[in-house]
């Protein structure tokens, strides 16, 4: 059987990215499938490779993307399992008992600049995030994106109506905060290797 | 998948069933198993296909493993420890629902 080229796999990436499968991660495996049909095609057919990928997509377009959907309701009940999970990694604890600590000790002078701190604590993990992400090459993986669209909506609505002004319970409040970003991380972090072990894209 | 909804309730199963007969298999690879147990009677479409594997994987059930093959990376599902129990459960719980579907089309004459 002959199996595809180069070239003709970019045409097919290029196809599924242009028709809306934007994660590298979904794609690659939609790609192996339509690849490996379109090989099938070509054999029992005996057609050249755009008759077949033509058939092929009129036939299965809209089952192919279907998919789609189910692939991020899926993600969004990893991700969100894999921070419930960090929750009770000794790490988050730990972090979390050492920041609450500190803010305690330094209440008095931290609840005059609340807004600073609050600004703060929203920049340091946007630059963590950053950094995280931009260590991977310039495709976007469908966990990774999930999660840090996540963190980073949860931040800003902390920081914006939560933490920047004194409320009652601050420093427990604090600590859940930090306790949920930390567990985020480690998330990351595992999500980070996964892909890596995976993809092998660092 | 085509042909019938009765068989939408037991992919997971089937799919369950296939890899714990391999070590490993493709998502192509289990439609094109499907359709040759089956002699083409049942069709898996991807629309069914994907969304029941990662599922599967979701659930802890299944593991993924990825490798260069042709020129490209294939996603390769196999199944956990957790999946191997879950299977073996799966099975005797669809071999319950086939009994029972006998038992209601196939009444044996009551002998009062």
């Amino acid at each position: 059987m002959r199996k595809l080229g180069q070239e003709e796999l970019e045409f097919i990436d290029n196809y599924l990215k242009n028709s809306g499968v934007e994660y590298i991660d979904v794609r690659l495996e939609i790609l192996d499938h339509v690849a490996s049909a379109i090989e099938a095609k070509m054999e029992e057919e005996h057609i050249d490779f755009y008759e077949a990928f033509k058939s092929y997509m009129v036939a299965n377009k809209k089952e192919l993307l279907k998919q789609t959907d189910s692939f991020a309701k899926e993600s969004l009940k990893k991700v969100l399992q894999m921070v419930g999970k960090n929750l009770f990694h000794p790490l988050s604890l730990v972090i979390t008992a050492a920041v609450v600590i500190i803010t305690v000790v330094l209440f008095d002078f931290l609840k005059q600049h609340l807004m600073l701190f609050s600004l703060g604590l929203f920049f340091l993990e946007f630059v963590v995030i950053v950094l995280i992400t931009k260590t991977y090459k310039k495709q976007k993986y469908l966990h990774i994106h999930k999660l840090v669209t996540i963190i980073t909506s949860f931040d800003y609505i902390m920081h914006m109506y939560v933490l920047a002004k004194e409320i009652p319970y601050y420093e427990w409040v604090l600590a859940i905060f930090i306790l949920i970003n930390i567990s985020f991380f480690l998330s990351l972090y595992q999500l980070f290797n996964e892909y890596k072990k995976q993809f092998d894209f660092a | 998948m085509s042909n019938s909804k009765l068989y939408k309730g037991s992919l997971s199963t089937i799919i369950l069933k296939l890899l714990s007969k391999e070590d490993k298999m493709y998502g192509y690879e289990i439609t094109q198993r499907v359709k040759e147990l089956t002699k083409g009677e049942l069709k898996i479409t991807e629309g069914a296909l994907y969304p029941a594997l990662h599922k599967l994987e979701a659930d802890g059930l299944l593991e993924v493993e990825m490798q260069k093959v042709d020129n490209r990376l294939r996603k390769y599902y196999k199944l956990t420890q957790k999946g191997t129990t879950e299977t073996v459960s799966k099975l005797q719980e669809l071999e319950r629902f086939m009994e029972t579907m006998n038992g209601l089309m196939n009444p044996k004459p009551s002998l009062g």
